[in-house]
């Protein structure tokens, strides 16, 4: 357990040492907690700084444990099996899927099949476990729609006035797949915005975001040619007085704004 | 809701974090499309965050199923077994060193709600989402997930240290 046992006002581990608890470091690095005493105490304390700082670097371990999990999957192919569905079909595999799956739903269906004829009759059985889990409340599934207003968040962000170039953006650990729309305004502003948790710093013309999710707006004063836009360390675009290089992987493109979808 | 749009968008970052609860492709993909499915099929409409929120929540309790389902089969077949465990070979026990072992073993060592927050949370979810999703309190989150962190990462440093 941690050291980091504290006086936050509610919090359920304060053991009054004077240090921020563990939840309450994990909640500042996440952006969770922002309440100006935190803040303070964390001004006038090496060891909870020191923390905090560990905290930043448990998280790079285990998302970079996680990146080792990951494999190739064909997002074409898994389209298609969608499509397939949503027209009617009942096809779980798409054309090119590979023999090991075609086997494995076969198996998994007559599996299924003996599980539901089993369960079925274990569940007629009084007392049975099985009525349990078949006759609990089903998932929270039916209202879809009423789910999706009370879940849908408010966009976080910051905002500077730059009158003079050139501006810096640099987002990091941006999950793949995020939608990054930037878009040129009239005005001498400089903006970023993404999903709550999300950490923003800024100096005069940059801001650096550590990107909790999105859709992620990145809004570029217009009357600077100087700019860059850096993702997960990977330049996306670069202003310069001869012109724009783009060089992320954008998906569309007008005269005012360019989508990006992070690979 | 465009088809095509939200596909691209939510389907790699929803059969990414299938895959990392479930701990097997094929599940994870299965998964992610009958997710995609109920969402088209509903008529689900919502901001992009909202929508991916729903497909996460949406996922783990399908993954959450097909387990409680998993379970039922194994106690089953543990009254009547029909094949011997076979032993770890030389093989499996070098591949256990490999990084990509340790974090699935550092993941399953895991209690099923604090895989299913710590996933959430490096998926990019706020801590109200992940409460939405696991019916846990909001002021609860930040307390399990740095109890989901630190067991996740006692079990790399213990493969580490033995490495």
């Amino acid at each position: 357990m941690s050291d980091f046992r504290g006086g936050l006002p509610g919090d359920a581990d304060a053991h009054f040492s004077g240090h921020l608890s563990e939840r309450a470091i994990v909640e500042l690095r996440d952006g969770a907690l922002l309440d100006a005493d935190s803040g303070i105490h964390l001004d006038g304390c090496e060891v909870c700084r020191n923390a905090l700082e560990e905290a930043k670097g448990r998280a790079d371990t285990i998302g970079a444990a996680l990146a080792e999990l990951e494999e190739p999957f064909d997002v074409g192919t898994a389209r298609e099996a969608v499509q397939a569905r949503l027209a009617g079909g009942r096809s779980t595999t798409g054309p090119g899927r590979d023999e090991k799956r075609s086997t494995s739903f076969g198996t998994l269906g007559r599996a299924a099949t003996f599980l539901l004829v089993t369960t079925g009759a274990l569940s007629a059985l009084p007392g049975s476990p099985v009525r349990d889990w078949i006759g609990g409340p089903p998932p929270q599934l039916s209202a879809p729609s009423e789910m999706v207003r009370t879940m849908a968040v408010e966009p976080v962000g910051m905002r500077m006035t730059v009158e003079d170039g050139p501006v810096f953006v640099r987002l990091d650990q941006v999950p793949s797949g995020t939608v990054i729309e930037v878009r040129w305004l009239a005005e001498p502003s400089l903006g970023v915005r993404a999903a709550p948790g999300s950490s923003f710093t800024s100096a005069e013309g940059r801001v650096q975001a550590t990107i909790a999710g999105g859709p992620v707006s990145v809004e570029l004063p217009g009357s600077i040619d100087e700019a860059s836009l850096t993702v997960n360390g990977r330049v996306y675009l670069r202003g310069a007085p001869g012109g724009l290089d783009v060089t992320g992987p954008v998906d569309t493109r007008d005269t005012e704004t360019i989508r990006f979808i992070v690979r | 809701m465009d088809f095509d749009t939200t596909f691209e968008e939510q389907y790699p970052p929803l059969v990414r974090y299938c895959h990392r609860l479930s701990g097997d492709r094929d599940t994870a993909e299965d998964i992610a499309q009958e997710a995609m499915v109920r969402l088209f099929e509903r008529d689900v409409e919502g901001s992009t965050a909202g929508i991916r929120a729903w497909l996460f929540k949406t996922a783990t309790h399908l993954i959450r199923d097909r387990y409680r389902v998993e379970e039922n089969r194994k106690r089953l077949m543990s009254e009547n077994p029909v094949m011997p465990t076979e032993p770890d070979s030389p093989e499996q026990a070098l591949e256990r060193m490999h990084d990509k072992a340790t974090a699935r073993r550092a993941l399953d060592a895991l209690p099923a709600r604090d895989r299913e927050m710590l996933l959430l949370r490096y998926s990019g979810f706020s801590y109200r989402e992940i409460a939405e999703a696991v019916d846990v309190a909001t002021t609860s989150v930040g307390t399990l997930l740095a109890r989901a962190e630190r067991r996740f990462s006692d079990v790399l440093l213990a493969a580490g240290e033995a490495a």
